[in-house]
């Protein structure tokens, strides 16, 4: 095949390469110039010039952000929420897709309507956060989970996928005596798993930048997410950001204090702690990666 | 280190012992309804942290459990917290937030606060009875009842400590000198301009090579504001004052055009920092550590408060008096204190278990009162509420005329700098929990504070501050006009702020003609101001 | 979807024969129970966070305090629609519509020519390789793209202004110009989600038939004609789907991106729907104007959803049902 590129071919795949090199250049400069400024000394940072590589390097910015207590209760608190919230919003959103994916069931019809109104009509943010109010959920950390435990849209493309397995396999293990549950997790789930995979991913993502819930929904500190405190960090004076535990460790912190701690400047921490949040979804990434590789090609074996 | 550390514990007994407080601090939940993020950034803070706050809640029996309020946004914050019914057990509301009294009315109707009269007028509670009764009755509510307990009462309010009077004119000595200029020249707005035109004409750059502005501004262009000011414009409370004999709203004050117009020329010259409209607190406060901002019209406290050792935004530059402008007899006001409660007022929320314990410290913090007493010792007063027990924690030095940080002293003696010190923590409010003042993270603390306090010696009786006045705060019907398009006149005032300072050339009537007609047909403003009078007539005499 | 024709769950007909009701009941039950069981989660869920907050829309005919139970509140009828005349609505309105129109058409088509691009590398690692970076954007919250923005465009110190003034420009202050807030709100939404959308659309373009491509090929045709005729008629269903699904969007501007990118400057054009509802509900604690806007907005965006979905069918497209 490669061998018969015609000109056009040829110009088209220089094109191509030179506009999708472009597009993933910027999408990798952010996180060059966020890893170079935040290991850059902020009041080297003042000065500009940083777009690549740290100037003059330091740990300082992480050291301090690392031990600020309040980012690592909301680190526990977007990991907490992450995990429970994908894995029983998946697993829930799956076996209700499952279910209306039998085309046979009795009142399927009058489900899927009840479940297709919420997504063209709903009550709006007020009535939404009235009934969170009124259901206990506001300053809980189940605020984070239930309302995502069921999403429509997520459902409806299960649905489809579900669909689009071959009825026969499910009915011959039916006429074998199989109960819902084997077909389930002996058919349905192994064939799907990188949909799952790939659902869970966005449900994981969803929770992990949300920042809204944790501004409106929740108004105890100990309650708020990564994101939240980002929000307020970016908010204000980051510069007041500073461990005291440092500063208690003894000597040695003191000495620091002169020296290295004296070069930290608002947008050194921030960036710190932008790079703090994102380093595990930076870690993870290539391995999710494959995932999705797996999803689409698995996605292509159907029909 | 650890030497301080334990001349600190060896301190903190010895104090103790003094006070004859054995039993452990009470460990109280206060939301701090002002303060956005506290120190470190965090949200919650306990006072015990600290060594020094440690050593505060021994003494006060109480150790804060500071909650701070999320989401910048004070009216935001607390209509969640009326929402969700969130509540820790106390609450210290700053006097701006209190007044007018329509929170503290909701809190009431929603029944998050209690009624504090048994604590007054009590035997068990001798120095709260010497809240004078003017005060209390001010602060009683509607049902008779009161909800509050003052902080930062003044008896004679023209000698309060002036510690909100933090709204500067300020300007880079070297810079100053670099154009062949001295702070006389900088009498009149004529001369600012003199002095603005000649940094940019000279081109200055900083140490690296970046360009110096002539003058800035932080978030929200506070910058203006204090040109407004400047111009006569009063900026607080309602936005009213009596200009000649009629009450005049800085909407249709004709100052507030002349100092807007000031400020579109200097803007059109490219005198102002472009990105002034726009920035961020710390994006200034990085330009002025990097020495790029030759002068300084702006609220000082976003400024003060930085870790970076040796450079502190504002500490070596000068402050001014307010240049004179045309057309302006004084300044504006822009600080305004409440004799009844300047630092607001500490609540008691229906989820305290040991109201007992804040009354405690309440009554004690009372001790040092004396309606009579000297200009000097009422200063004391107001330190004593904000930085704890007088000669435990600061005392007053006659020759310096000025207070000093007992403990930071006698660590000081005890072998360590400021610098030092400075490590361990500074957070003594016992009652007035701000939460900035452990912010004075920085190795010249003792520059910082010099500087701070004689900022406020310099502004606290200047034109520009004043006392509450009665038309500062009137109650407005609650869902009435002024609370329903409060908001929107106030987006479009910033708005229009942005708008007609960055008008381009020739461009400034159109766009004053515009702002006018948006404060009418998007904030209905005539029918607003209309209310306003209507309320001023009818509480006013 | 199954036709009418497969038979119920593999069990052999049975000629009609007269049940009763607790017969038929439990017949459906006995075959059924299992899957309504799984449903049920989804319909208790769904009333909880969807139909219960569509019971109290009541709060835009109220006069509702937050403190006092929502039935004391007194019914007032449609008083709290008057923001209908409020300019300030009509001003998020058009905000609205200026940011979501421009990032709808500009953002949609760009995740499907992405998708055909990528498709059409034949480089398997250069692929891989811009794919994983194109996805990285969706993973960074708004909060972060914020400052992504402001330091990235920064007078002076940023790049961008950097590159300009190397490349002999004057320097701009994006931030700080309002002309500059709607192009960089479309931008970098375009921007964030430009990977991540291409996604769905690489699964389908994969679920196509190669061999629809190897018959085209000994028919000569050419790659743009491929795309034209086989990948773009294949994907033209989940096309239609994502379209639909996008149209809500068109009343959603994005609070959470906005939000952290308001200042001074832009306070004319950054108040959008979204911001405009949060303040007046949430920090001003207006509930019933909020809720009354929100009402509004709801029953026009379903409009325009069915409308769409009414065209897509009769298009030939796939419905949504």
């Amino acid at each position: 095949m490669k061998k018969k590129m015609s000109r056009a071919d040829r110009i088209f795949n220089t094109v191509n390469i030179l506009v999708l090199g472009f597009i993933g250049l910027t999408c990798l400069y952010p996180i060059i110039m966020m890893t170079a400024l935040s290991f850059n000394q902020g009041t080297d940072t003042m000065k500009g010039g940083v777009f690549f590589w740290p100037r003059s390097f330091t740990w300082v910015n992480y050291r301090v952000m690392l031990e600020n207590v309040e980012l690592r209760s909301a680190y526990w608190i977007t990991i907490l929420r992450t995990v429970v919230g994908t894995v029983s919003g998946v697993f829930v959103t799956g076996l209700v897709a499952y279910g209306l994916s039998e085309a046979k069931l009795p009142g399927r019809k009058w489900i899927m309507i009840y479940m297709i109104i919420p997504l063209f009509f709903g009550g709006g943010l007020i009535p939404y956060y009235l009934q969170l109010r009124s259901l206990g959920l506001i300053n809980s950390f189940w605020v984070y989970i239930f309302p995502g435990l069921f999403s429509i849209y997520y459902c409806v493309v299960m649905k489809t996928f579900f669909q689009g397995i071959p009825q026969s396999l499910k009915e011959s293990m039916r006429m074998d005596g199989a109960g819902e549950l084997t077909i389930l997790f002996r058919v349905i789930f192994p064939l799907s798993s990188a949909l799952f995979a790939a659902i869970a991913l966005f449900t994981a993502v969803g929770h992990w930048n949300d920042w809204f819930s944790g501004a409106f929904y929740v108004t105890k500190g100990s309650l708020i997410p990564v994101q939240t405190f980002l929000m307020n960090f970016m908010t204000f004076d980051a510069s007041q950001t500073y461990s005291r535990d440092n500063a208690q460790a003894g000597a040695q912190a003191l000495a620091k204090m002169t020296t290295e701690f004296s070069t930290i400047t608002s947008t050194s921490l921030r960036m710190a702690a932008v790079m703090v949040a994102l380093v595990p979804i930076l870690l993870v990434y290539p391995f999710l990666q494959r995932y999705f590789v797996k999803g689409v090609l698995i996605g292509s074996i159907k029909e | 280190m650890r030497r301080i550390v334990q001349l600190i514990l060896a301190a903190s007994v010895i104090v103790l012992a003094a006070f004859q407080v054995s039993a452990e601090p009470v460990k109280v939940s206060i939301w701090s309804a002002i303060t956005g993020v506290g120190q470190e950034g965090k949200t919650e803070v306990s006072y015990s942290d600290t060594p020094i706050g440690n050593m505060v809640s021994g003494i006060n029996g109480v150790d804060w459990q500071i909650q701070y309020t999320q989401n910048s946004n004070f009216a935001n914050a607390f209509n969640l917290r009326l929402a969700s019914d969130d509540w820790p057990e106390a609450i210290n509301m700053p006097s701006a937030t209190l007044m007018p009294m329509d929170k503290l009315q909701k809190l009431i109707d929603a029944k998050v606060i209690v009624p504090l009269d048994k604590y007054y007028n009590n035997p068990k509670y001798p120095y709260i009875n010497m809240i004078p009764k003017k005060v209390i009755d001010y602060w009683r509510m509607p049902d008779g009842h009161i909800y509050n307990f003052p902080t930062g009462v003044y008896a004679d309010p023209k000698q309060a400590y002036g510690y909100w009077a933090a709204a500067v004119w300020a300007v880079r000595p070297d810079y100053l000198a670099a154009v062949n200029m001295t702070t006389s020249d900088l009498k009149t707005i004529a001369g600012v301009e003199k002095f603005l035109r000649a940094v940019k004409a000279k081109g200055l750059k900083n140490s690296d090579g970046l360009p110096v502005y002539p003058i800035s501004s932080g978030e929200n262009i506070g910058l203006a504001d204090l040109i407004l000011n400047t111009f006569g414009v009063s900026t607080v409370g309602q936005g009213f004052d009596m200009v000649g004999s009629k009450m005049v709203n800085v909407r249709d004050n004709p100052q507030t055009k002349a100092a807007l117009a000031w400020l579109n020329s200097l803007w059109a010259d490219g005198i102002i920092d472009p990105e002034a409209l726009s920035q961020k607190n710390d994006t200034l406060r990085e330009k002025m550590m990097g020495k790029r901002v030759a002068m300084m019209a702006s609220f000082a406290w976003p400024y003060w408060q930085t870790v970076t050792a040796g450079i502190t935004p504002v500490t070596d530059m000068a402050f001014l008096e307010y240049p004179s402008a045309p057309g302006a007899a004084k300044s504006g006001v822009n600080v305004t204190y409440n004799p009844n409660g300047s630092a607001g007022g500490l609540l008691i929320t229906k989820n305290a278990k040991n109201p007992e314990a804040i009354v405690n410290l309440v009554n004690e913090t009372w001790k040092d009162f004396d309606p009579k007493m000297s200009a000097d010792a009422k200063w004391e007063h107001q330190l004593t509420l904000e930085y704890g027990n007088r000669g435990v924690f600061w005392d007053w030095d006659p020759k310096l005329g000025k207070p000093y940080y007992v403990t930071l002293r006698d660590m000081a003696a005890a072998g360590g700098d400021y610098n030092k010190i400075a490590a361990i923590g500074f957070s003594m409010n016992p009652i007035i929990v701000q939460g900035n003042d452990s912010n004075y993270f920085t190795a010249n603390l003792k520059d910082v504070l010099d500087w701070i306090f004689r900022m406020h010696k310099f502004y606290y009786n200047k034109p520009n501050v004043a006392p509450e006045r009665p038309f500062d705060s009137l109650k407005m019907p609650a869902e009435g006009l002024w609370n329903k398009n409060a908001e929107v006149l106030g987006r479009l005032d910033l708005e229009y702020k942005a708008k007609l300072i960055s008008a381009p050339k020739g461009g400034f009537e159109a766009v004053w003609k515009d702002y006018q007609n948006q404060l009418e047909q998007q904030g209905n403003w005539s029918k607003v101001r209309a209310e306003w009078e209507a309320a001023y007539k009818a509480q006013v005499k | 979807m199954t036709s009418a024709e497969t038979k119920p769950l593999g069990i052999q007909p049975r000629p009609p024969t007269k049940h009763s009701l607790g017969r038929r009941l439990k017949r459906t039950v006995s075959l059924y129970g299992w899957l309504y069981a799984f449903i049920l989660p989804g319909i208790i869920l769904l009333f909880l966070f969807a139909y219960m907050p569509m019971v109290g829309l009541q709060v835009a005919f109220k006069d509702y305090v937050i403190y006092k139970p929502l039935s004391e509140a007194p019914w007032v009828g449609f008083q709290y629609f008057s923001f209908i005349t409020d300019p300030v609505f009509w001003q998020s309105f058009n905000n609205t519509i200026l940011i979501t129109f421009f990032r709808f058409l500009f953002g949609f088509p760009a995740p499907i020519i992405l998708a055909i691009l990528l498709n059409e590398l034949y480089n398997a690692p250069f692929r891989r390789l811009i794919q994983s970076l194109s996805y990285l954007p969706h993973f960074i919250s708004w909060i972060v793209v914020s400052y992504i923005l402001y330091t990235f465009m920064q007078l002076d110190t940023g790049p961008l202004n950097m590159v300009l003034q190397y490349l002999g420009f004057e320097q701009t202050n994006f931030m700080g110009t309002q002309d500059y807030f709607r192009p960089i709100v479309i931008i970098s939404a375009i921007w964030k989600e430009l990977g991540w959308g291409a996604i769905i659309y690489l699964a389908a373009l994969s679920g196509i038939d190669p061999q629809l491509h190897e018959a085209a090929m000994m028919d000569g045709a050419g790659r743009l004609q491929r795309i034209l005729h086989i990948n773009l008629p294949g994907i033209m269903p989940t096309v239609s789907i994502m379209l639909i699904l996008a149209l809500p969007g068109l009343l959603t501007a994005g609070y959470e991106q906005i939000y952290p990118l308001v200042n001074a400057t832009n306070l004319g054009v950054s108040n959008v729907l979204d911001v405009y509802v949060i303040r007046l509900g949430l920090t001003q604690a207006q509930y019933s104007v909020a809720t009354a806007i929100g009402l509004a907005l709801g029953i026009v965006n379903t409009l325009v959803v069915l409308g769409a979905n009414w065209l897509a069918k009769r298009a030939g497209q796939t419905g949504f049902w």
